[in-house]
């Protein structure tokens, strides 16, 4: 048996189960989607990464059944019936998760005519066929937080998609996953009027970065309140007549305000300078909300005990620095010193471009504060799940969890790891060898690079 | 092939409602048997190709009209490879194989002439200024957006890009409207092109002095375009989507508040009068249609959303990627209004790294949705989605795989149905709207040329110009542009009004 | 006055000018005494590997390398046991030292200086020594890299850079090393300005695509008339100061930008052109052949679809291989496979990562090759000699050879590998400091940790 190559009737059964359209290119999704009733997978004779309680297992069978992880250890009896991949000498891990994407957005990340536009929704404008989902998946991200940009205090509401390369928008959602908000501090959101022809755009300064975060939720108080005295109205009113009160206007970005402070809605918040941070965690905890992350957080190794002590999560890059001023303390040790300080720490892309690579992105804190390997690929798989609050689901590799998993051809923190297989919910969405295979027409120039 | 009869009804002119069939005219007229014999011998023999003198002293009033021997093209029913239609009062009267013609028509010979419905624009700017390009200060908004509608975001001042109570019939050039009728088109569903919310289009018939006189349904719906405005809110699409649902709930507001002051305005503060929340209301009711402008494949998605959660009525225009959400449109009965625009100019904020043969696989598949639809048994209308030249993209179209035959039925039958105005218009049956083209070669083809225009029964012959349908951009650029003074010689309201 | 006594003093004064000063503090400013590297895995890049060899630095060049070779004594012994020695990088396209913080400060951004015509604009004499980015990159393994400056249709002219040295003349290897020209594609340049914020572009005329073809075929056409008439001008221009230092005729009016150009249209120094679209690279191609211009692609993107003509006229590929690929229907790994492809079909290339602050991931960019094909040893010589050679500087740096330019690395496994830590490096037999902006603030607050509310 060649190691890890999809040999017999699991190939058959892959080809027929991926129908994934041509390499990469003429990109047209075909909805593989799993039915209940269908026979089982196994991955066999891999070491597994597991991100959770049974650690790293060598020479592990994986048993997927519906769309889940049924079984997981060395020595499981693989069901009879089952497809089986053989992954002898290859890596599994968990699908990664990227906290903070623009992948898949159609017609732009910002609604930036306004410095609070609570109302507006990443879910809205999902695009299912934008191939940056099937080269993250070429990459081994499986599930992804798309954010709303950052040239506002209070942007949008984000959507987290699992990448159901050829579903539609909806089936891409991830069901279940608490709603989100994207609050953004520091040089975008005041910079963005710099840009404008005509009257700036408030605020400028970051004074009034955060006269309007408590502006805006003072009015979702006040929003709160007339909805609170519309509904008393309305019981003692006891069913109308001229006398019934008309309900308020339904104020969809007050609305969503309101639903922060109820804490219906996980914040995500940009920040870099040290100051912005505290500042975020002062009114947050003033005003009455809780922020969930805290995003980019370049400067966050200098404030890590605060942000620890608030409670919030960072999600950060493994090494981007000295593009903005505010970027320029920025250190690779970031995620190391807050991780040591008990912050939990993700680390994620912001860039359709290095999602591809997070596995190596993830590899660097080993080097850069000396991060275990263990806790370096938590950075990419359970903490940005427990960031999401989806950790129940995904970010490891556990029974009863999703079968969102990545077949490497070596560990994925080597230099030789290249994505072999991507599973979401135990249904093959990438599978290098099949693409390889549809890009070979006659004649045609094929970049492969004297591929083993 | 599903009917979808969508209601768009808001009161017709009441003027209108009297332009039936004169009754009393009729029955007068009304030949006894051995007449019936003589009419039905001449009627042979006019079949035979013999042409009747013209009716001299009426021929003035010009509102009776005989096409007779031509191939009629009903659309609705069977061909007849030669027959009579009868034009009166701006009606069909009557058609068939033999048909009596009535003494004092005016008979026309359609001897090798094709003869169809009256084609339909089912959404377009017919008549309406076009947006300024050079030098204009337009663009997409949003980082990185393409504005793939071609709707230059900044309208030319001063009508604002959110204005839902904006009316098309208040800016419509009647000389430009009627040009369309040089390549067969008799009625045209007209809105402005620019901004976010255009306003409420109006569905018009091309003869008239003034652009009142062409209306056939005004408004004939809301529209909203899901594009964006730059250095505005929404500058996004995910902005214009919230505005459109934002604008609905303030609208419920709006109503209920109205509502409960008319019911007992005594100690209450009066509510402000709103013109843009006042035009959602009939959307609201459901009593109008919300059209939707689609270039994207989500934004059906995303008009049906709209449209379930706010219970409204939607149809959904320019739909240039339809074909990949076939399923969903039928089995939605999603009324669509196909666009023909398939290479509309777009503000790019880039061009660097642009994937461009991309874009040009776009604009094929655009060219390729009619044919894909048909395919797929997706009814749909045809419009011009204010391409310069309607008829080269129904051409372009029609090379890209769509028949001839579904060509000229989505240009008919399906856009009427689609704008609810099948009752009275849309094929050449009795009693529908006296619109009817005549041909010389195969409608639609190439070489042929459109002979003989009529709307609402009145005749209109477009000049004889080389590859009339050829559409090319550069014909239509060159022609001079008529003014107000260039109207029919049979303009019904030089004799003295209605009846 | 006696030759001798010359002599000795013109050899003291070379020991000292060949000798650079080390940067940051380093311990011994000019230290003559040789050092040997001993124990590690020698990875030499232009002969075999050593398992355990010594590496013998003196006079900042490699006097000795080998298995079994004697450490002089007196030497500086550096123990490599369990760790691997290799050449320093060279990054062949970087615009490290005139650029600083990208975004929001524009005052330390030297780059792109006005106008599209700037051929006499010369990275050189911009370069900042102390830069941050300069340690950072240095830290990671990189010894050299060349600095060249971007934007318009002429941007200028580059330098290579060693990663060490005061002032610019101590940093600059060789200056001008080439001539720097964006090939172009006719369509609009990007406008950062429209690009940014909401609601920007609004100048933009919408256009169909079939008009922006049209423009975009016939901007291109008259840019490339343009350039092409400048190469003349040029070349006539050398002519006519030639002619006017052999005393044959008057100088000519000064002409700053037209005389930098003369190396170039005469084919003596290389011309970079920076291209990514199949068409472009041939256009670039045909161009620099027609005029007998010494020609290197930068960006190359789709040069996986033209190796026929970039082998056939043997032109050098500058890749970049973290980008996505050009078109939606290009496969998935095309920038991956790219330098695989470049090497299968006997093209030369090089590894660059094309900016600054990014440069010390030059050697995780060769992973991504190598991940995806590129043979490990193409891997690392695509980030050493190739860019060395490429650079006309290969017989003095890129591998570890008796004779060249002691730029030595050491780390602590594969440079490929994002585990690896870089320990030592040493830039022209200097032991350079491996302190940076980042190991400082990492130090002051990683233990200590000030934030908290005021009371």
């Amino acid at each position: 048996m060649t190691g890890g190559a999809v040999t017999g009737r699991a190939a058959r059964l892959l080809a027929t189960a991926i129908g994934i359209a041509a390499a990469s290119g003429a990109s047209r999704p075909t909805g593989a989607r799993a039915a209940a009733g269908k026979p089982a997978l196994a991955i066999v004779g891999a070491t597994v990464l597991t991100a959770g309680p049974q650690g790293t297992v060598a020479g592990g069978t994986i048993v997927i059944r519906d769309g889940k992880v049924a079984a997981l250890g060395k020595g499981v009896a693989v069901p009879p019936g089952a497809v089986v991949i053989n992954a002898a000498g290859r890596t599994v891990m968990p699908g990664i998760i990227d906290c903070h994407s623009h992948t898949a957005v159609e017609s732009g990340i910002n609604e930036g005519s306004d410095s609070v536009t609570a109302e507006v929704r990443i879910a809205d404008v999902i695009d299912h066929r934008d191939v940056d989902i099937y080269r993250q998946l070429a990459g081994g991200v499986t599930t992804i937080n798309v954010l709303h940009g950052s040239a506002n205090v209070i942007g949008g509401q984000n959507a987290v998609i699992k990448l159901r390369w050829g579903s539609s928008p909806r089936d891409l959602v991830f069901q279940g996953a608490p709603r989100g908000i994207k609050m953004a501090l520091g040089e975008n959101p005041k910079r963005a009027n710099a840009r404008a022809t005509g009257a700036p755009r408030y605020p400028g300064t970051r004074m009034g970065v955060e006269a309007t975060l408590r502006g805006a939720f003072q009015e979702a108080q006040q929003y709160r309140r007339e909805w609170q005295d519309y509904e008393k109205k309305l019981a003692a009113a006891g069913g109308g007549g001229k006398d019934k009160p008309v309900a308020p206007r339904r104020d969809l970005r007050l609305e969503t305000l309101r639903d922060v402070l109820d804490g219906k809605v996980l914040v995500h918040a940009h920040a870099y300078r040290a100051d912005e941070i505290l500042m975020l965690i002062q009114v947050a905890e003033e005003v009455g909300f809780k922020v969930r992350t805290f995003q980019h957080v370049l400067e966050g190794y200098k404030v890590a005990s605060e942000i620890a002590r608030h409670g919030a999560g960072a999600s950060t890059f493994s090494d981007w620095w000295a593009y903005k001023i505010e970027a320029q303390d920025a250190i690779p040790y970031n995620a190391a010193v807050m991780a040591a300080r008990g912050v939990l720490v993700s680390l994620n892309s912001d860039s359709d471009e290095l999602a591809r690579r997070l596995y190596w992105e993830a590899a660097k804190v080993i080097r850069y504060g000396g991060v275990s390997e263990a806790d370096a690929l938590k950075m990419i798989t359970l903490n940005p799940a427990r960031q999401l609050g989806i950790d129940k689901r995904v970010g490891s590799l556990e029974v009863g969890k999703d079968a969102d998993l990545v077949i490497f051809n070596a560990h994925p923190f080597s230099p030789d790891a290249r994505v072999e297989t991507t599973l979401i919910d135990g249904i093959v969405y990438f599978d290098r060898a099949a693409d390889l295979a549809k890009r070979m027409p006659a004649g045609a120039p094929v970049a492969t690079g004297g591929m083993r | 092939m599903q009917r979808e009869e969508i209601d768009m009804s808001t009161p017709l002119d009441p003027e209108g409602s009297t332009r039936q069939t004169d009754a009393r005219w009729r029955r007068e007229r009304k030949p006894g048997l051995a007449a019936t014999v003589a009419m039905c011998t001449a009627a042979a023999t006019i079949a035979g190709g013999i042409v009747f003198e013209p009716v001299p002293a009426r021929a003035a009033k010009a509102d009776v009209f005989a096409l007779v021997g031509g191939r009629v093209v009903t659309v609705s029913g069977n061909t007849i490879e030669s027959g009579v239609i009868i034009l009166r009062d701006g009606v069909i009267e009557a058609i068939g194989a033999k048909v009596t013609v009535p003494v004092d028509a005016r008979v026309i010979d359609a001897k090798g002439l094709t003869l169809t419905p009256g084609l339909i624009d089912a959404f377009g700017g017919l008549g309406l200024p076009a947006p300024r390009r050079a030098g204009s200060a337009t663009a997409a908004g949003g980082v990185g957006d393409t504005n793939p509608t071609g709707v230059p975001a900044t309208p030319a001042p001063p009508t604002s890009p959110l204005s839902p109570h904006a009316m098309a019939l208040d800016k419509i050039r009647i000389a430009e409207a009627l040009k369309a009728r040089d390549v067969g088109v008799t009625t045209a569903l007209v809105v402005g092109r620019d901004g976010v919310l255009p306003g409420k289009s109006v569905l018009i018939n091309l003869a008239g002095k003034k652009p009142e006189d062409m209306v056939l349904r005004q408004p004939a719906a809301q529209h909203l375009h899901l594009t964006t405005i730059s250095r505005q809110y929404p500058s996004s699409l995910m902005g214009t989507v919230a505005y459109a649902r934002q604008s609905l709930y303030s609208a419920i507001r709006y109503r209920d508040e109205w509502a409960a002051y008319e019911r007992a305005p005594a100690g209450k503060k009066r509510p402000r009068f709103d013109p843009a929340l006042a035009a959602w209301q009939d959307v609201l009711s459901g009593k109008e249609m919300l059209i939707v402008t689609a270039t994207r494949e989500n934004d059906i998605r995303r008009a049906l959303a709209l449209a379930d959660e706010l219970k409204i009525r939607v149809a959904v225009a320019g739909a240039a990627r339809a074909f990949r959400v076939a399923d969903l449109v039928k089995a939605r009965k999603l009324p669509l209004l196909v666009s023909v625009s398939f290479d509309p100019p777009r503000a790019v904020t880039s061009a660097a790294g642009r994937d461009e043969e991309k874009e040009k696989r776009e604009i094929e598949e655009a060219e390729k949705n009619p044919a894909a639809l048909d395919k797929a048994g997706v009814v749909f209308a045809l419009g011009s989605g204010f391409a310069p030249s309607f008829m080269a993209g129904i051409r372009k179209a029609i090379d890209a795989g769509l028949p001839r035959g579904a060509a000229l039925r989505a240009l008919t039958l399906e856009a009427a149905r689609a704008l609810g105005v099948s009752d009275r218009t849309g094929s050449l049956e009795v009693g529908k709207l006296a619109n009817v083209v005549a041909w010389a070669g195969d409608p639609l083809e190439k070489k042929s040329k459109v002979k003989m225009v009529f709307v609402d029964g009145q005749l209109y012959e477009p000049p004889d110009r080389p590859d009339r349908l050829d559409g090319d951009d550069k014909d239509d650029e060159e022609k001079p542009a008529p003014t107000e003074d260039d109207v029919d010689v049979y303009d019904d309201a030089d004799r003295g009004g209605r009846p | 006055m006696k030759r001798g006594g010359c002599g000795a003093v013109v050899m003291a004064g070379l020991a000292v000018a060949v000798v650079p000063h080390a940067v940051d503090g380093a311990a011994s400013s000019s230290d003559p005494r040789a050092i040997a590297i001993t124990g590690g895995r020698v990875v030499t890049v232009s002969g075999p590997t050593l398992a355990k060899g010594t590496v013998v630095i003196a006079g900042g060049k490699i006097v000795a390398i080998g298995e079994t070779v004697a450490v002089p004594r007196d030497a500086t012994v550096i123990d490599a046991t369990g760790r691997t020695v290799y050449p320093g990088l060279i990054d062949a396209m970087t615009t490290i030292g005139i650029t600083e913080i990208a975004g929001g400060a524009a005052g330390t951004v030297d780059v792109a200086e006005v106008g599209d015509m700037n051929p006499h604009a010369k990275a050189a004499v911009a370069l900042n020594p102390h830069s941050d980015l300069i340690p950072v990159a240095r830290a990671a393994g990189l010894t050299a890299a060349l600095s060249a400056p971007r934007g318009g249709l002429v941007s200028g002219q580059s330098a290579l850079v060693r990663l060490a040295g005061h002032t610019p003349a101590a940093l600059t290897v060789k200056g001008p090393v080439a001539l720097h020209v964006t090939y172009p594609t006719g369509r609009p340049p990007a406008d950062e300005a429209r690009m940014a914020g909401a609601g920007a572009g609004a100048d933009l005329e919408p256009k169909t695509f079939a008009e922006r073809q049209r423009e975009k075929k016939k901007n291109q056409d008259k840019e490339l008339r343009r350039l092409a008439h400048l190469l003349e001008e040029a070349k006539a221009y050398g002519a006519a100061l030639d002619a006017a230092r052999a005393g044959k005729m008057p100088p000519p009016r000064v002409d700053l930008p037209m005389e930098a150009m003369v190396p170039a249209a005469r084919g003596r120094m290389p011309v970079v052109m920076a291209a990514d679209d199949d068409d472009d690279i041939r256009g670039a191609i045909k161009f620099a052949v027609e005029r007998g211009l010494k020609l290197i692609i930068s960006g190359g993107a789709e040069a996986w679809r033209c190796t026929d003509v970039l082998k056939k006229h043997d032109i050098p590929v500058l890749l970049t291989v973290d980008r996505l690929p050009r078109k939606e229907s290009d496969p998935y790994d095309a920038q991956f496979t790219n330098p695989g492809a470049l090497q299968a079909a006997g093209v030369r290339f090089a590894i660059v990562s094309d900016q600054s602050t990014k440069a010390r991931n030059l050697p995780f960019e060769a992973a991504m090759a190598r991940a995806y094909g590129l043979p490990a040893d193409a891997a690392l010589r695509a980030i050493t000699l190739s860019p060395a050679e490429i650079l006309g500087v290969g017989d003095r740096m890129g591998s570890l050879a008796e004779g060249k330019d002691a730029n030595i690395i050491i780390a602590t496994g594969d440079i490929m590998d994002h585990r690896t830590d870089v320990t030592h490096v040493f830039i022209d037999g200097q032991p350079q400091s491996m302190e940076t902006r980042h190991t400082r603030l990492w130090k002051q607050f990683k233990d200590t940790d000030p934030g908290g509310r005021s009371p």
